[in-house]
């Protein structure tokens, strides 16, 4: 019988989807914005039922809970909790509430089975589940020819990228036979040597990934999706989403192909450098927001990979950590930036950077939000994005990819420009109109968790720095060669 | 209880978020001296409840940033570290020892006066929140200051302190005046900064730890050369320079000469922010640190050279005596003040001067009443200042007078201040100012002997004999004040029909005019003070019968001297027929400002215009060229986003190619194949 206690909170989540649909069709909905906040505490559970199961292996290591994907599946249920508390305002206007935040939990469960992906076909499946869901959500705008064309290219792009991964996979199975990692790690590690065709297989898997990161070359439907995509489907993409690639990503890289990290290195500081220098580049030439936010996060990703760059199986502990961190800590802050975003969007109509003009005189709590947001993404002290770039950076210096540090560095100066612009914009212009932008209720709460949590972080990060390092020491443990007596057998079909 | 320590910086940082989120949406403004006040008035209590006894300092901690690998699982073999040190580990916490736990009481109490005082003060300003939001942080910072038990925290308080006190002066800052002064008391102190931080950094690249504890212990490691240093400096050198760039951070924040330019402009600020910061708490920052700090000073002495503490001491007595003869001619009350406290301050310099715990004792102690009387003064001269608020400079002694029949509270509370500060025998100021005397002249062999390590005897007693001068000048410039301010014939309307301050403004000073009367009784009987400080050991006395017999002779002296001068109120100030050389001096401020203004500023204009010019037509052209190349680049990138899903699919397509081009042949093209690798080649086994 096997222990299938650490796959309660992804029952939940499935539940939660279902309890949704159910209460829209039910017309339960007296209190028009039920249906978010019942997501949001139902997604707050989901966490603590997460950190209260047992670590385990299920189907020979397929699916594996331990620390580090509790760490990850936090960061998708916070913003799944976030993201549904800030749309709930929206609940009455919208049709198919239901749908969507069904559709967001079950986008949240694939996320929860790409970090915990012991193997290329749950990794596969995972990577699917939330793509496709996110592929209806981007078009869940349905009157709006923006939301459909971005939904069809995403679609399409999704589908190429989709079938080179599972291409990738099917390589990998019928050279290594099989797709576990234990089994993958053995093939490459072992002493009769493997074919080189196998690394296709591996370069596909990391392009799909690098996909879903939406890091340099894999990058182009970003902006176009994340700009005509429901502002908080963006938010949730560009976070949730990513992070979950990030998830998948570290763990087939430092596990499946642990045994030949100068095989996979010099490709992450390629993306990275490709992603830094592009993203930063086309990031300042945007006027609309949420496409300079779609740059911005390119470049963001190439941070990360920077300390991904740095990781190796023998010492991955700060880089894993790092990323944990900054997952969790981009979140907030990426999440924040997006959602006022969507006020202005929904009060001016624009998405241009200067519908922002003067919001300090129109909505000054808001304003304020926005700088720490723009500020923390540009990586100034004492936010949270300062801490979690010191860490990125930290964890690349210490694998020594001291290059690739210093372009983060200057890259890091070129995006405060771009992010000061937007401040510019609110604080120093004055407004066309002095009246005021109302903000909902859910959405101030929202906005509230994001900046508390960036301000919090920020000044005080032991706690997320112990758990990136609790993840990081998961990983290594996972990592880690065992006697082959205690690998359990796999399962014959 | 203890934990609950960790609070005391805590609870005004939130009480200013508050009145800034009040400040901010502009509502509900009254209500932000309720919660700013009641943060104060908790850390207080809370350092009341967790008194430090014999040995015992309560302590809370926690690891702040951390990049040493902690876990036992993760240790990997020690590669290169690449010349950087280990690793970061920075640790914040609360520490009360004895020292810490009067300067929080110190803090809290004049801050939470200061406060309630303000109610009256700004009730009808502007921006009443927004002050609020500026004193709670500030107080915040300083708890954080002097609680903290390493040079990090230190630092970090220190430039907060700095920056609030860059507020408050600009708190009016549509006046020109007052934003000129702000920027000028930031960019005067920063000067003293520097050295400060170069100081911070060199003590911790020695001791690789910013704790205290750490540091002293380096610091004499190297001194006994057990410790070797690298580097730039020669182990003598670094003895002798480590102390010396912290007093740099000393001489700015404390004002002291030749950087005590900053602090008379600074009062440009709202009068109960001078009381609170620029005389009784921020600008005994650098006092408190070289206190705190004093091993670093007294180690180096007990090495045989003795320069650092003859720095401190020769510092402190020209400061006290520049100071006090600046004051005697100045005819703005807010100014008299400022240039009395530069010459407190000096004082306490002085003190720290003969080293050891009996410099910081003497330092400390003249720290602890001179925030009472000081605070006292300036609260009275904003009670002034706000009677005569009409007047077209509301701040000139000449056109005060007769103020004691109108404004009897303010009148009387503020004589006590001025006898306090004279040193008046038995009120406070007069012990503080008697043990510092005491301990320097008797480094020199006067009025008893001293031992152990300190400063050159023959430094130490000319400091002491200018303290005695000092002493009798502060005696008539203070008599003149009051005098001028409050004795006879009204010689302005408006100080005519002047109306005595509400109650919210004179109970803060009667608060203050108990412990400016008996705290230095209180507190010097038994060597009270002292052996608190030093931690349940008494300490030697110091107390010399005829130093205290000369040292009441010389304050009533100056004081006799100043009330007759000014007991009649002559048309014309008497001082300005001293000798006119002499007098040009002191109201020339002994030319330091236009030193400053004349030899430094404007040499560094002209050599700015010589960067400047530099900088547009070279580094300003060649930004320029970058940023127009940056901006080009993403403007032709953004041509090639077409928005086309068929060049997006290509772009994937081949993107994916490259990634497994790279992956497998990165070792043919760039690496050394090695012996199984050159075999490799497609579909061929390794």
């Amino acid at each position: 019988m096997i222990d299938l206690r650490p796959l309660i909170p992804h029952c939940l989540i499935v539940g939660l989807g279902i309890l949704v649909v159910l209460l829209d069709a039910l017309r339960v909905r007296r209190n028009a914005c039920c249906l978010g906040f019942v997501t949001a505490i139902g997604a707050v559970a989901a966490i603590a039922l997460d950190w209260m199961g047992p670590d385990a292996r299920l189907w020979a290591g397929q699916v594996v809970a331990d620390p580090y994907s509790r760490a990850f599946d936090t960061i998708f249920l916070a913003v799944l909790a976030v993201v549904a508390l800030a749309s709930a305002s929206d609940e009455p206007h919208i049709a198919f509430a239901g749908e969507y935040y069904a559709l967001l939990c079950f986008a949240t469960v694939g996320l929860m089975f790409t970090a915990s992906a012991g193997s290329l076909l749950i990794l596969y499946v995972g990577i699917e589940l939330s793509t496709i869901c996110l592929m209806a959500l981007v078009g869940f705008a349905k009157r709006d020819r923006r939301s459909s064309e971005a939904a069809v290219k995403f679609f399409v792009l999704g589908a190429v990228g989709s079938a080179l991964m599972l291409y990738g996979c099917s390589i990998v199975f019928g050279l290594a036979g099989g797709t576990e990692y234990g089994k993958v790690l053995s093939v490459l590690s072992g002493v009769g040597g493997f074919p080189m065709v196998l690394w296709l297989g591996f370069g596909c898997v990391v392009a799909g990934l690098g996909f879903k990161i939406a890091a340099v070359p894999f990058h182009m439907w970003a902006p176009d999706v994340y700009q005509g995509a429901p502002t908080t489907i963006t938010a949730f993409m560009s976070t949730a989403s990513k992070v979950g690639g990030f998830a998948a990503l570290l763990r087939f890289l430092l596990v499946a192909l642990g045994a030949a990290p100068d095989r996979w290195a010099p490709v992450v500081v390629a993306l990275s450098a490709g992603s830094i220098v592009l993203g930063n580049l086309l990031a300042v030439a945007q006027t609309n927001l949420k496409r300079m936010l779609a740059y911005s996060g390119i470049t963001q990703a190439g941070y990360l990979l920077v300390a991904v760059a740095g990781a190796s199986a023998a010492d991955s502990g700060l880089a894993v950590g790092a990323v944990v961190m900054y997952g969790m800590l981009y979140g907030f802050m990426n999440v924040g930036a997006f959602l006022v975003a969507q006020v202005i969007e929904d009060h001016t109509g624009s998405g241009e950077i200067t519908a922002l003009k003067g919001l300090h005189r129109r909505q000054p709590l808001l304003a304020l939000a926005m700088l720490l947001f723009l500020f923390s993404l540009g990586g100034i002290p004492p936010l949270a994005g300062f801490v979690g770039k010191l860490y990125l950076f930290a964890a690349g210096w210490e694998g020594g990819r001291f290059a690739l540090v210093g372009l983060g560095a200057v890259a890091s100066v070129i995006a405060l420009y771009y992010y000061l612009m937007v401040a510019l914009q609110v604080y120093i212009k004055d407004p066309d109109d002095d009246t005021r932008i109302p903000v909902s209720r859910q959405v101030s709460l929202a906005v509230a968790i994001c900046v508390v949590a960036t301000l919090a972080i920020g000044i005080y990060p032991k706690p997320l720095v112990q758990l990136g390092d609790r993840a990081a020491a998961a990983l290594h443990a996972y990592a880690a060669p065992r006697p082959l007596s205690a690998v359990p057998s796999a399962q014959k079909p | 209880m203890t934990s609950a320590i960790g609070l005391i910086p805590i609870l005004p940082v939130a009480a200013a978020a508050v009145a800034g989120f009040l400040a901010i949406i502009r509502k509900a403004e009254k209500a932000a001296p309720l919660f700013t006040l009641a943060a104060t008035l908790a850390a207080g209590v809370l350092a009341l409840m967790n008194m430090p006894g014999a040995g015992i300092a309560p302590h809370v901690a926690a690891p702040w940033v951390n990049l040493i690998p902690t876990d036992a699982a993760l240790a990997a073999p020690p590669g290169p570290t690449h010349g950087m040190p280990p690793g970061l580990s920075v640790v914040v916490g609360v520490t009360l020892d004895p020292l810490s736990w009067i300067m929080v009481l110190v803090v809290c109490s004049v801050s939470a006066l200061v406060q309630i005082y303000s109610i009256g003060y700004m009730a009808a300003e502007k921006g009443y929140a927004r002050y609020y939001c500026y004193l709670a942080l500030f107080t915040a910072s300083m708890l954080g200051l002097v609680t903290a038990d390493n040079l990090f925290q230190l630092y970090v308080g220190w430039e907060l302190v700095g920056v609030c006190s860059y507020l408050l002066i600009g708190f009016w800052w549509f006046k020109p005046s007052a934003a000129n002064a702000a920027k000028k008391a930031f960019v005067v102190t920063r000067f003293g900064d520097v050295g400060f931080m170069l100081g911070v950094l060199l003590l911790v690249s020695v001791a690789q730890s910013f704790k205290f504890t750490d540091v002293f212990a380096a610091y004499q490691a190297v001194a006994d050369g057990s410790l070797a240093v690298h580097g730039l400096f020669s182990a003598q050198t670094f003895l002798w320079l480590a102390p010396l760039l912290l007093l740099c951070g000393a001489i700015g924040k404390s004002a002291q000469f030749p950087l005590h330019v900053w602090l008379p402009d600074a009062m440009e600020g709202p009068t109960p922010v001078s009381a609170l910061i620029h005389a009784a708490t921020m600008v005994a920052a650098g006092v408190y640190m070289v206190a705190r700090l004093i091993l670093l000073f007294t180690l180096q002495a007990g090495g045989g050279a003795g320069a650092a503490l003859d720095v401190v001491m020769i510092l402190g007595a020209v400061t006290a005596l520049i100071a006090a003869t600046i004051a005697l001619v100045q005819v703005d009350i807010k100014k008299v003040m400022a240039y009395s406290t530069i010459s407190q301050l000096g004082y306490m310099m002085v003190g720290l001067g003969v080293g050891g715990a009996t410099g910081q004792v003497a330092g400390m102690f003249h720290l602890v009443t001179h925030a009472c009387f000081k605070a006292l003064l300036f609260l009275t001269a904003g009670s002034v200042i706000h009677a005569l608020h009409h007047a077209k400079d509301p701040n000139d002694m000449r056109s005060m007078g007769g103020l004691m029949r109108r404004m009897p509270h303010t009148a009387i509370t503020c004589g006590i201040g001025v006898l306090a500060l004279a040193g008046f025998p038995l009120l406070s100021g007069f012990w503080s100012k008697d043990a510092i005397l005491a301990v320097a002249l008797q480094r020199a062999g006067l009025f008893g002997h001293a031992a152990g390590a300190g400063p050159h005897a023959h430094v130490a007693l000319a400091c002491g004999v200018a303290g005695l001068i000092a002493a009798f000048l502060t005696a008539v410039y203070s008599a003149r004040m009051w005098l001028m301010t409050f004795w006879g014939k009204p010689r302005s309307d408006e100080a005519a029909h002047a109306h005595e301050s509400p109650a919210v403004m004179t109970l803060p000073l009667w608060a203050l005019a108990i412990p400016s009367v008996a705290a230095g009784f209180l507190l010097a009987h038994g060597e009270r003070f002292a052996t608190f400080v030093l931690g349940g050991e008494p300490g030697p006395s110091h107390e010399n019968m005829a130093l205290s017999i000369v040292a009441s002779a010389i304050a009533l002296a100056g004081l006799g001297l100043g009330a007759l001068l000014y007991a009649r109120c002559p048309a014309v100030d008497p001082v300005t027929r001293l000798p006119r050389p002499v007098y040009a001096l002191f109201s020339n401020l002994w030319y330091v400002d236009a030193f400053w203004s004349a030899g430094v500023a404007r040499g560094s204009l002209a050599f700015g215009r010589a960067v400047a010019w530099f900088d547009r037509s070279v580094i300003d052209a060649s930004m320029h060229g970058i940023a127009w190349l940056v901006e080009q680049a993403a403007l032709g990138m953004r041509r090639s986003v077409s928005g086309q899903t068929q060049t997006y699919a290509a772009v994937l397509v081949a993107g994916t190619v490259a990634v497994v081009l790279l992956m497998t042949l990165y070792e043919q093209v760039v690496g050394s194949p090695g012996p199984a690798a050159a075999a490799a080649g497609w579909m061929v086994r390794r």
